[in-house]
């Protein structure tokens, strides 16, 4: 086997996937749910907003907070993405514990080092013997974030957020 | 993040933990007087947590070294003192969401200070911000307060977005987002790419415009009146304060310590803005009749000092025999942010719920009506105008002596010392105005008795605040040599054999200091705070100096 094309292996299995979620859910859809349709309902937009209109019309409020509590997840997805990559990369994990200053730094210098610029100093690196178990600190960071949204989340719940009022 | 950091960051931790629980907590229960009790009690084991901490703990992208410890110190201090200040429950729901918001900008103070990084020190910036925010649409219901929080917003994502964007610029000319890298980088002894030092310089000035905002310096000020007329005394006593600790920090964390060799440039652009910031901060401010307004260009007047203390350190810091600008910067900010919180302290005892006393014309008479808070009132005025026995003086002697003793051989000395003459002429300025408050209190018939119903808390906080300003005035040193600490660990100019300054890199040399310093506590290394015989030196010289300016000028 041609070993060449196993870095588009992912990439491949990615776009597999997006369709085969967008294609299986529409299929789903079609077969499960009840046959009742309305004018509302065959709107392009099912959400009570009439899609054609005034661009100055007046939007409801009440949406406003709907898309605050949105964002809130959509960035703690955001964050875990980059997350999941570094926890689970060593390189990532030793540079943070040899290297004295700062994880962001060097993750940035790393970049900068690689495309266009020539340091005449580099910082040294230091080979690093031993793997290092800094795993927990990278899981205990990620945990605290997400409590910490979920504590969002109860504040959202308990001031009403959440009801069509 | 390692576990160094961690430990490092246990007193923020302990405010953030704090703030969500009194967020939560308001979501649960009906209570409105126990937030502002959590609170200090979360600001008291914070204090405890900064006090117990081992200073050597080296962490990555946090610094622990004397500055972030004083604007630490100076956090908690603020914080503890407007924690008081705001104690009485507001009249509409959002107490809880008030007080947590106010501890998380005192942790993201406490976060800015010790940021040794660009990133880090950015989102500490924003920790600052947001809360903010809030906390100025939450102060008043009305639409005067919607409109300075809306203003305050807006201008505040721009300066943001000019000083990432100058941040973005020092990335892109030094490889690194370590303070310690990008000295590295622009020092000297890296030959850095053709054209990558304009790039230096552009980032200064774009990241010392985004700061202006912050501290409300001239261009950047005129968010300033306008946001505190509109909102409470306690939102305003917050803005003078902790923005402005927090950008002055970034500037002398970014001006003075990350980019050498751009002092020439720098303390010329520093120099001008200080010049007229005070200038205009003084003039403008005569005009005002509502006192949060007044107070407001007050304080920028006031930036106008600091950020000459500023450009002191700039163009002379090891000048030898000069007096040190750094030392002066947060010596002045200390005093400036005592006497400023206890003024908006006594006006908010003074009023009550329903009426807060907004015009200077209020306090007519208040020498008769409420003795003791005209005597408080008059203490922060006195010192606010720098008349010698209070704190104010001091500071105004430490930055207008650090102007007169740079060196006049150059052409900086005599820009120096004109700025100087300018300084003291505004300070005369700010004394009419400043004086006109203590002349209405004392002077002028009662026309009601203001109904004192301000709360406890904020009468506690305003006495708190005219204790310093006295006790700081009588006994100023251990506030100077505190500075003295904070000048000294900042890295230098020209870190060679000439000093004996630490030198700077967490790479390059361990960290200097076993036993940093403990702020109160006998201190380990002998440092020189201006004695007797330089202030009398420098008095004599400045006269001199003075008189041949002013020829000049009059001429």
């Amino acid at each position: 086997m041609d070993l060449s094309i196993l870095p588009i292996i992912p990439i491949v299995l990615l776009v597999a996937c997006v369709i085969g979620l967008a294609v299986g859910l529409l299929i789903v859809g079609q077969v499960l749910n009840p046959a009742r349709p309305g004018a509302v309902k065959q709107m392009p937009y099912e959400s009570g907003m009439d899609p054609i209109h005034d661009a100055r019309r007046r939007f409801d409020v009440r949406f406003f907070l709907l898309a605050i509590a949105f964002l809130v997840f959509d960035v703690e997805l955001l964050f875990l993405y980059p997350w999941a990559v570094a926890g689970r990369n060593d390189e990532c994990r030793m540079m943070n514990d040899e290297l004295p200053a700062g994880t962001l730094s060097n993750l940035a210098a790393d970049i900068h080092h690689s495309s266009f610029y020539i340091h005449h100093s580099p910082v040294p690196r230091p080979p690093s013997p031993v793997p290092t178990t800094n795993r927990h600190m990278v899981f205990a960071g990620a945990m605290t974030f997400i409590a910490l949204l979920v504590l969002g989340f109860v504040y959202d719940w308990r001031k009403g957020v959440f009801q069509w009022r | 993040m390692t576990a160094a950091d961690l430990r490092l960051l246990v007193p923020e931790i302990v405010l953030i933990a704090a703030a969500v629980t009194i967020y939560l907590g308001g979501a649960f229960s009906t209570a409105r007087r126990a937030w502002s009790w959590i609170a200090a009690a979360a600001l008291l084991l914070a204090a405890v947590a900064l006090w117990s901490q081992n200073p050597s703990a080296d962490g990555g992208s946090l610094g622990c070294d004397a500055l972030a410890r004083y604007v630490q110190w100076f956090a908690l201090a603020a914080g503890a003192l407007l924690v008081s200040l705001a104690s009485r429950p507001l009249r509409f729901d959002g107490t809880p969401e008030y007080v947590g918001s106010l501890l998380l900008t005192v942790a993201g103070l406490m976060l800015v200070a010790a940021a040794e990084d660009i990133v880090l020190m950015f989102v500490a910036l924003e920790l600052i911000s947001i809360p903010t925010y809030v906390l100025l649409y939450l102060g008043r219901d009305d639409a005067e307060s919607q409109e300075s929080a809306a203003k305050y917003f807006f201008l505040g994502v721009l300066a943001s977005a000019i000083l990432l964007y100058g941040f973005s610029f020092l990335y892109g000319a030094t490889g690194s987002t370590a303070f310690s890298e990008i000295r590295a980088a622009l020092d000297g002894t890296t030959i850095l790419p053709p054209g990558f030092a304009v790039f230096a310089r552009l980032a200064m000035v774009l990241v010392f415009a985004g700061l202006c905002f912050k501290v409300a310096a001239v261009p950047f000020h005129f968010y300033a009146p306008d946001v505190y007329q509109g909102t409470t005394h306690a939102n305003a006593a917050l803005l003078s304060v902790v923005p402005k600790a927090a950008g002055f920090v970034v500037m002398a964390r970014i001006l003075v310590a990350a980019i050498p060799g751009m002092e020439p440039y720098s303390w010329g652009v520093v120099l001008a803005v200080a010049v007229l910031t005070m200038t205009f901060g003084n003039v403008m401010a005569l005009w005002q009749d509502d006192f949060r307004r007044l107070l407001a260009y007050s304080s920028i007047a006031q930036t106008g000092y600091i950020l000459l203390a500023l450009a002191v350190g700039l163009a002379a810091r090891d000048a030898p025999g000069a007096w040190n600008g750094i030392v002066a910067l947060w010596f002045y900010l200390a005093t400036y942010a005592a006497a400023t919180i206890g003024a908006f302290a006594t006006m908010e005892y003074l009023g009550r719920a329903e009426r807060r006393l907004d015009s200077v014309d209020d306090l007519a008479g208040l020498g008769r009506t409420r003795p003791a808070a005209a005597a408080v009132m008059a203490v922060c005025m006195f010192s606010l105008a720098g008349v010698p026995p209070l704190a104010g003086f001091w500071g105004k002697l430490l930055v207008f002596g650090g102007a007169l003793s740079v060196d006049t051989s150059g052409t900086a000395g005599w820009w120096f010392t004109a700025a100087a003459v300018v300084g003291v002429l505004n300070a005369a300025v700010a004394a009419a105005y400043y004086l006109r408050i203590v002349a209405v209190m004392y002077f002028r018939i009662p026309l009601a008795t203001p109904p004192a119903r301000g709360g406890r808390g904020a009468w506690m906080s305003a006495v708190a605040c005219a204790l310093l300003v006295v006790g700081i005035g009588i006994y100023p040193g251990p506030l100077m040599r505190a500075g003295n600490f904070c000048d000294q660990q900042l890295p230098r100019v020209d870190a060679g054999a000439k000093h004996h300054s630490p030198p700077f890199g967490r790479q390059k040399n361990p960290p200097p200091p076993q036993s940093a310093p403990q702020f109160g506590m006998a201190a380990t290394k002998k440092v020189s705070t201006p004695n007797a015989y330089h202030i009398r030196r420098t008095l004599v010289l400045s006269q001199t100096r003075v008189t041949t300016s002013c020829h000049i000028i009059f001429k």
